[in-house]
């Protein structure tokens, strides 16, 4: 009850009561926990409204009562009997989520047999074909140990269903490889559901599954990203709706969005809104929405305006709305929706469960991940064409089985790595050259150790200086030695740090485990302290001195947060090696399949296709008369093999009409323009596409022409396919190069003709700007102009409000640092700026380059002048990022 | 001054009740908690979405919470149901996931067919009409 007329209202429901036999009971409709978070309520209602609060009216509480009430305030509205009531209500309930169970199917077990059984079977079998030869002690031991543990967690059922998963993408042909801590399991590799070897690195399955913890372990599986949804399913048609569904994302209000809806509700006008938002930046948190309503205009002291900026504070983090999970799985024995209420996504076909990944760990149940990876889909690709062309298939065991190639290992210490896995984004490759690897543990640790944080913020790792020999390498005792041996004695792995509490200061696996979760969240929950006398006494029993235990406490609190598990680092650089190797040795068939595999990575196909041709890989433009909707290989004269961009590159042609073109090509190809469109049936703006890209010049000569044929064409009805209409073409003048440059980025997004900067560079070279390659001419601290199109801003969470920029000019790349000063005061032509000129000093380190900056200039202006004289200019937009 | 009576809140949305709750789940448990109250159900409208969050923190302050949910049937009737075990919770939970299986993203639909689906040893309060 919570106004006029209650008493009223009492009196009859009392005698309704009385007539049903029913109790009466007070509750309180709560809409929040305190009265003055009212306006809120009524701001979230016009909302949902989709209206304004002036305009809500009736629909919005008449009063502030509808909050958690005090029992002094409760019991002047209420009679006694009706509060009585709540509490024989409340005690008659007696449920608790703690007491939620699930399992995992049970099918997936032959009859007669046990689970456990069936997992030992299957992992033996495993075993066999994963060492031929024969199985080592040492694995034996290790397998043993699992199964033990599995078994009595009863993770049996769970492991067994991830199997079922993969043998199903196995048996497609679908690429996948485990990722996470599940590397660190000799039964997972033994079943197929992860690469890392145990034989030839060590493992640590505690880190997957322990004892001690109250949490269950997740797998993570990587799958092609273009067929993973074959995988989602076969989970779907294999165990049902009722059984299998994804896992929630909970998606909340953030800065922009809350001004969006409570500046819509507020009746602020749209146009502001827009404004306002877009001057807000990704990285900006809350914090950053007054100086924002300034800069639009907005006097903060206005009622309204405050208003506006209070009400964005308090619904910043609310939820919003639940969507999908990027891929976990929750399957279950019985119906699922009887555990957690289960809802259809926004997407077809697609269900989810109402919690999401923290609900799920908070009660202990399992979900498997099925993730998306592009680099398997470029390596399946790469593999397939690769093996049309040899005697027998290559696969990535095959490469891992032929060891550590110097060829490989020298492109990757040169940071030639454009394109492959991990070890291709700005930070790896300024490490890359510090680092040198030269074999795979190497890789192993640069996917570890390049993280945001210590090391972009311009902290030098400890590692590097121990391999580049600058500090002594030492080992307290034997123990430790072991452990740390492999990383120079420095702690990178979470790994490692549990095996040293182990070793050295006698915690047992789980314990170890307990202590790696704890380094983990400490900084933001706290909870290591209570370790720290345990590790040392632990150490000083052990005969360790006091200060090497203390150091290495320190090392545990001070890269807690950053530290990686080994096993995960391990699956990466066995793809960051694989793609390495292919586009060393396969650099033509590595390009089509990333190509083909687009949007993934770290670079655009302009970008990917530029790094191609300067490793001298011949790419030929898309052409109707060739080419098929993806890039193909052809092969040269010379028996190289070289690339034919698809008709897939062309922005906005339909993938019927590009299958249509290729169909109609045989049993013979296409004379003309005008037979094009009739055989294979190509409406007018379809053809001004493929005139646009370039892909009739073998029809047409050159673009021009093609447009103005293209212009004079129409599909015909069936009937007139056969009659084809005579014109005379009027001589065109071909365009020029800016033109045909600026057409290529709009249709295909890159070019095989000049880098645009290319044509800049007189102008360029008047403005003193000097390029990429000039860069790694000059010398430390120099002052230098240079100019590119961005390809990238970065912002690590970390590096204190530095933002890196990446630019690109016909020479190759730089890097740009930006100092939270400067982003601050030029933010302008940080965000805004598609051709960027950057003055500032030369900062060099080896082969490692960055240019510090002073001051950017927006010169995207430029860019337009290169298509001057088109007749119907469309704005120009390289690949900006 | 006469003792307080107890009073457990019996029916409360968190704000995931989405646009309609207008608190955090913490907010409401450290609430109920400090007011004294003998318990809270977290009755989110044809959801169980914010009732592990809720569980977490009522675990943490020592808060009894009893999970349930508001359902608006489609004749105009409007309820809430309390789960008193994992069998009614088990009703509950099947419930919500028929009426949302029958909507779209983000809705609903409740009949009163619906109710006549086992709901053994769930509670059900009927909430009164605003006009008697």
């Amino acid at each position: 009850m919570h106004g006029a007329n209650d008493n009223a209202l009492l009196d009859a429901l009392r005698e309704r009561s009385a007539a049903s036999g029913l109790p009466l009971v007070a509750a309180g409709d709560v809409h929040m926990h305190v009265r003055s978070r009212k306006p809120s309520q009524d701001t979230l209602t016009a909302i949902r409204l989709n209206t304004t609060l002036a305009a809500a009216g009736h629909a919005l509480q008449p009063n502030a009562e509808r909050h958690l009430r005090s029992r002094a305030a409760l019991a002047r509205i209420y009679p006694p009997e009706l509060l009585a009531e709540t509490q024989c209500i409340a005690d008659r309930c007696d449920f608790s989520l703690d007491v939620l169970r699930y399992e995992y199917p049970h099918e997936l077990t032959p009859p007669g047999k046990t689970a456990a059984l069936y997992l030992r079977e299957l992992t033996f079998e495993g075993l066999a074909r994963r060492y031929p030869h024969g199985t080592s002690a040492h694995v034996l031991q290790q397998i043993e140990h699992e199964l033990l543990l599995l078994s009595e967690l009863q993770y049996e059922h769970f492991v067994l269903t991830v199997y079922d998963v993969v043998k199903f993408a196995r048996a497609q042909n679908i690429l996948c490889q485990g990722r996470g801590s599940a590397a660190n399991s000799a039964v997972c590799y033994a079943l197929g559901i992860t690469e890392v070897d145990p034989a030839r690195m060590s493992m640590l399955f505690e880190r997957f599954v322990s004892r001690e913890r109250d949490e269950p372990p997740d797998i993570d599986v990587d799958f092609e990203h273009q067929r993973r949804e074959e995988v989602i399913q076969y989970i779907y048609s294999k165990y049902g709706r009722d059984r299998a569904a994804l896992a929630a994302t909970v998606i909340t209000y953030r800065s922009k969005s809350a001004l969006r809806d409570v500046g819509r509700a507020l009746g602020f006008d749209n146009a502001l809104l827009d404004r306002l938002a877009r001057s807000m930046s990704w990285w900006d948190g809350r914090k950053a929405i007054p100086e924002c309503m300034q800069e639009a205009g907005l006097n903060l002291q206005a009622g309204i305006n405050k208003l506006l900026f209070l009400l964005i504070n308090l619904i910043v983090g609310f939820p919003r709305h639940l969507s999908q999970h990027v891929g976990g799985f929750i399957i279950s024995q019985g119906p699922l929706g009887r555990l957690v209420p289960i809802e259809n996504a926004a997407m077809p076909e697609r269900s989810v469960i109402q919690w999401d990944k923290d609900d799920l760990e908070a009660l202990g149940l399992l979900k498997v991940d099925v993730l998306a990876l592009g680099m398997l889909t470029a390596i399946r690709r790469t593999l397939n064409s690769v093996s049309t062309l040899r005697v027998s298939p290559l696969t990535m065991q095959k490469i891992l089985d032929r060891g550590d190639d110097k060829a490989v290992y020298e492109m990757i210490q040169r940071a030639d790595t454009i394109g492959v896995f991990q070890i291709e984004s700005r930070a790896q490759m300024t490490m890359l050259p510090r680092l040198r690897p030269e074999k795979f543990y190497d890789l192993v640790i640069e996917v570890a150790i390049v993280r945001p944080g210590p090391i972009q913020g311009g902290m030098v790792h400890p590692y590097l200086r121990r391999r580049q020999g600058l500090e002594p390498v030492t080992y307290p005792s034997e123990a430790v030695r072991a452990v740390l041996e492999r990383t120079l004695g420095v702690p990178i792995f979470q790994e490692q740090v549990m095996q040293l509490a182990i070793v050295a200061a006698g915690f047992t696996p789980g314990e170890a485990d307990q202590l790696r979760r704890s380094m983990a969240a400490w900084k933001k929950k706290g909870g290591l302290e209570h370790f720290h006398p345990r590790l040392l006494s632990g150490m000083l029993e052990r005969g360790y001195t006091r200060e090497f235990a203390e150091q290495i406490y320190q090392q545990i609190c001070g890269f807690g947060e950053y530290g990686f598990p080994e096993s995960h680092s391990a699956s990466f650089a066995l793809l960051a090696y694989v793609s390495s190797w292919l586009k060393h040795y396969e650099p033509a068939a590595f390009l089509a399949a990333l190509l083909n595999s687009q949007p993934m990575g770290f670079y655009s196909a302009s970008q990917l296709v530029q790094d191609a041709q300067r490793h001298g890989v011949e790419v030929r433009a898309a052409d109707v008369t060739v080419s098929d909707w993806e890039c193909t290989l052809e092969s040269r004269d010379d028996g190289a093999a070289a690339v034919r961009l698809g008709l897939c590159m062309i922005r906005g042609l339909p993938e019927a009409t590009a299958l249509r073109i290729v169909c109609g090509r045989s049993p013979k190809s296409y004379d003309t323009i005008d037979d094009l469109a009739r055989r294979a049936i190509i409406n007018q703006s379809d053809l001004q596409r493929l005139a646009h890209a370039g892909a009739l010049e073998a029809l047409a000569g050159h673009r021009r022409n093609a447009h103005w044929l293209a212009a004079g064409t129409q599909a015909q009805p069936q009937l007139l396919q056969d009659a084809p209409i005579y014109e005379s073409t009027p001589q065109l003048p071909s365009p020029t190069e800016g033109q045909d440059i600026a057409a290529d980025y709009m249709s295909t997004g890159l070019t095989l003709g000049r880098h645009p900067l290319a044509l800049l560079r007189p102008r360029l070279k008047r403005m003193k700007m000097v390029t990429a390659a000039d860069l790694a001419m000059l010398t430390d601290g120099d002052y230098v102009r240079a100019a590119g199109i961005v390809t990238c801003r970065q912002r690590p969470g970390t590096a204190s409000g530095v933002v890196f920029v990446t630019l690109e000019d016909e020479t190759g790349y730089i890097n740009v640092v930006i100092w939270s000063h400067l982003v601050e005061k030029q933010r302008r032509e940080l965000l805004g700026a598609r051709l960027m000129g950057v003055e500032g000093k030369l900062q060099r380190e080896g082969e490692v380059i960055h240019l510090v900056a002073r001051r950017l200039a927006d010169h995207s202006g430029l860019l337009l002048t290169l298509q001057k004289s088109e007749r119907d200019v469309i704005p120009f937009h390289p690949h900006t990022g | 001054m006469p003792a307080l009576p107890t009073y457990s809140e019996l029916h409360c949305l968190s704000n995931f009740t989405f646009l309609r709750g207008a608190s955090h789940a913490e907010e409401l448990v450290v609430r109920a908690k400090a007011l004294g109250y003998g318990a809270l159900a977290i009755t989110d409208e044809c959801s169980f979405a914010g009732v592990v969050r809720a569980h977490g923190v009522a675990r943490q302050h020592g808060l009894k919470l009893i999970i349930g949910t508001e359902i608006q049937v489609e004749d105009g009737l409007k309820l809430v149901l309390l789960a008193t075990n994992r069998e009614s919770y088990g009703h509950i939970a099947a419930l919500i996931t028929r009426a949302r299986g029958r909507a779209a993203k983000g809705r609903y639909r409740v009949t009163m067919d619906d109710l006549e689906q086992n709901l053994d040893h769930c509670l059900v309060l009927l909430l009164q009409d605003r006009a008697p």
